[in-house]
């Protein structure tokens, strides 16, 4: 078996997100597949997993070869809090159990990717603090926060990591350039580094306010 | 039963239900016709009942989820629909199967065949409910993606010869080393190729003064910008650094000094019955090929004469002298790579270019033949490996210690400053060998999908398969024949366009033979 990517996608589903929001997370994402499946690399080496949160976390695509992904249709609450907290926690117990590290025998996995989409802000304030340090400790190649929308809290993503970007509206158009980015740091995922290297992104489109 | 019904309908009719009309009822209870009529009404009710089911289980099906796993291009498929919550449900055809190269059996409810091309697409899938007199058709329509091949999908896209720190997408190199031969091929991989990006792999041969040779390979980290210049630059000045008839001067004299305390050693231990100092020898890592039987005379009757206190003492010293030659031999090397890695921060900052834009690991071995047989110098940072076959093909040693990450493409880099620690020493070694058959110099591009873990190359069986792959034994039947070697530097790269999954990275490899 040859090295492999997993790339740990973590969208909010709260009531806030029903209506367009969720409409166009789904277009954009099923896009950002579908441009995947057109990249040979990925072709060879990409698995996803998809969690969800709302009130309740859900590992609704369990990790996914590229190839066997297929289309999904994302759906939301009426309302309800948006337990961010305990989808880290989910990610983190996922990615302990699926990702393989290196031994005489096998090659190790790439670094893994996590993606984490909000639109507002975690409700299990404490669980998230608690796991912000469990997700830093773990290396990753990369995570990168996106605060969709005008009420989309950036402090908080800024906790996990430096990798934030913002968007002012959260339509079809604008995260499907999200995700145009967000594939080409799924390319760089695959390169050879340094130990102890952080991954160099290439530059955001202008679509997407980078948060420093 | 029918006195309900008979209320419902006078309810509806808005008819008070005294005593008077109570009576009626079981009037009308006890006529025969009505009672007919009630019946018929219940039949209507079933029937009705029914057609609702009928068509209530095709909407739902219609509605349901239907998985159909993807399928891959040119690769055989198969897969049964699951009709398990729909017994009713019968699948007559999928339409638009044909032009996609698949069928339907409609037996089994399989799907199957060998899609042509990539697509997405939507499915017709064309069913009737068995329940159904009239069998009249319904279509659900299921989305379905067949994956493109991946081999269809790299694109070869030329590197532009006018950007900084241009280099050629291929290179090959064919002519003697040593009192043998050498052919190296060097191939921009894959994924570079697809987006037009440089081959990141370099490689210097050079035969140097005095019979001194040297061969250095390079593999530039794919995540840094001008890798490509790091392991030019690296490959090139190792290779001029050697190119120095003192130093070669210097090694020579400090490896035959070397070679015969180790001898004198060997007879020396091999004269003392307590293997005391067996530890302290394996530390040395040189594989001798010293026939003991061919001893000098004198020195066994010197050991034989000597008290074993005296022996031992002498042993110590002869140890401690070893060792010393070992380091002036290591210090010449490494203070040669501590060149390199100055220079190549000089030149960082005169191109003012990141130094970690320039990563690059780095292999080489300097080498010559003696009266004794052939010596080895090495060293190596990164994960390319150089490995020695000898005894006739029989044996193998990997002559470099490999920097492995425990993730996908973690290693080291020259360029990386924690490298010219103290534990930089176990990164040079001094090889030994009366013949050898073949020498391998290679970056992970080659290493990765043929060998895949660093405990293969050490495995005689794992480079047998390896060997044999080479004469032709592979899928394309690509040959390197090492006997008639006019075109083998083409025949090489010709073998570097291999199929491995995931695996497309530069390939960079050198065969001394």
């Amino acid at each position: 078996m040859n090295r492999r990517l997993l790339a740990y996608f973590l969208f909010d589903t709260s009531g806030s997100m029903k209506g367009e929001p969720i409409q166009a997370l789904n277009n954009a994402f099923n896009g950002l597949i579908n441009m995947l499946r057109m990249d040979p690399q990925a072709m060879d080496s990409l698995y996803i997993s998809l969690i969800t949160f709302d009130r309740e976390v859900k590992n609704i695509v369990p990790l996914t070869d590229l190839a066997s992904f297929k289309p999904i249709e994302i759906t939301c609450p009426e309302s309800g809090p948006t337990h961010t907290g305990l989808a880290l926690e989910l990610a983190a117990s996922l990615i302990k159990k699926e990702f393989i590290t290196g031994s005489v025998d096998r090659k190790g996995d790439w670094k893994p990717l996590l993606f984490i989409l909000t639109d507002g802000k975690p409700s299990d304030l404490q669980r998230y603090r608690e796991m912000v340090p469990v997700l830093k400790a773990m290396d990753f190649a990369m995570i990168i926060g996106c605060a969709a929308g005008p009420k989309a809290e950036v402090s908080f993503l800024k906790e996990l990591t430096n990798n934030v970007v913002s968007l002012e509206v959260t339509d079809s158009l604008t995260l499907t350039t999200f995700f145009k980015w967000v594939s080409s740091s799924i390319e760089q995922g695959g390169k050879s580094q340094g130990v102890g290297e952080v991954l160099q992104l290439p530059p955001p489109p202008k679509e997407l306010n980078v948060v420093v | 039963m029918l006195e309900e019904f008979l209320k419902d309908i006078l309810r509806q009719n808005n008819i008070q239900i005294d005593d008077v009309e109570q009576t009626t009822i079981h009037r009308v209870k006890e006529n025969s016709k009505a009672g007919e009529l009630f019946k018929t009404v219940v039949d209507v009710k079933k029937e009705i009942m029914k057609i609702f089911n009928l068509y209530d289980e095709k909407e739902k099906f219609k509605k349901s989820n239907l998985i159909i796993a993807n399928a891959n291009a040119k690769k055989y498929y198969e897969t049964s629909i699951d009709l398990g919550n729909f017994p009713n449900i019968v699948i007559d055809e999928i339409r638009n199967l044909q032009e996609l190269g698949l069928y339907f059996d409609s037996q089994d409810n399989k799907l199957y065949g060998t899609p042509k091309i990539a697509t997405t697409i939507d499915l017709q899938i064309i069913f009737h409910n068995i329940n159904d007199e009239s069998k009249s058709e319904d279509i659900k329509i299921v989305p379905f993606i067949i994956n493109a091949d991946p081999k269809d999908l790299w694109l070869d896209i030329a590197s532009d010869q006018n950007a900084i720190y241009a280099k050629d997408d291929q290179e090959t190199y064919r002519g003697n080393f040593l009192d043998k031969k050498i052919v190296v091929a060097s191939k921009r991989g894959r994924s570079h190729a697809h987006e037009g990006g440089f081959r990141d792999d370099d490689f210097r041969i050079e035969n140097l003064s005095d019979s001194w040779s040297i061969a250095a390979v390079c593999d530039g980290a794919g995540s840094a910008k001008y890798s490509r210049e790091g392991s030019r630059f690296v490959s090139e000045f190792m290779v001029s650094e050697f190119n120095d008839s003192s130093s070669l001067e210097l090694l020579k004299s400090f490896v035959i000094k070397y070679y015969e305390l180790q001898k004198e050693l060997d007879l020396l231990v091999k004269s003392n019955s307590f293997n005391t100092s067996n530890s302290k020898q394996e530390n040395l890592e040189i594989e001798t090929i010293v026939n003991l039987e061919e001893s000098t005379d004198d020195l066994i009757s010197q050991g034989d004469s000597l008290s074993e206190h005296k022996l031992l003492r002498l042993i110590e010293e002869k140890e401690l002298d070893l060792r010393k030659y070992k380091s002036d031999i290591i210090n010449v090397l490494y203070k040669s790579v501590l060149k390199c890695h100055n220079k190549l921060k000089d030149f960082a900052d005169q191109e003012e270019v990141l130094l970690r834009d320039l990563h690059t690991t780095l292999i080489f071995t300097l080498c010559r033949k003696f009266d004794f047989g052939y010596v080895f110098l090495s060293f190596g940072v990164g994960d390319c490996p150089m490995n020695i076959l000898y005894d006739g093909l029989k044996k193998v040693k990997l002559i470099n210690e490999l920097d492995v990450g425990e993730y996908g493409g973690g290693t080291r880099f020259i360029t990386m400053p924690e490298v010219f620690t103290n534990e930089i020493v176990n990164r040079f070694r001094i090889d030994f060998f009366k013949d050898f058959d073949k020498i391998f110099l290679m970056t992970d591009g080659i290493y990765d999908p043929k060998f895949i873990t660093e405990r293969k190359l050490s495995s005689i069986e794992c480079w047998s398969e390896f060997l044999s792959d080479l004469q032709g034994n592979n899928e394309d039947k690509t040959v390197v024949d090492f006997a008639n070697d006019t075109v083998i530097d083409q025949q090489l790269l010709e073998w570097l366009n291999f199929w491995s999954k995931g695996n497309h990275d530069d390939r960079t490899l050198a065969i001394i033979y």
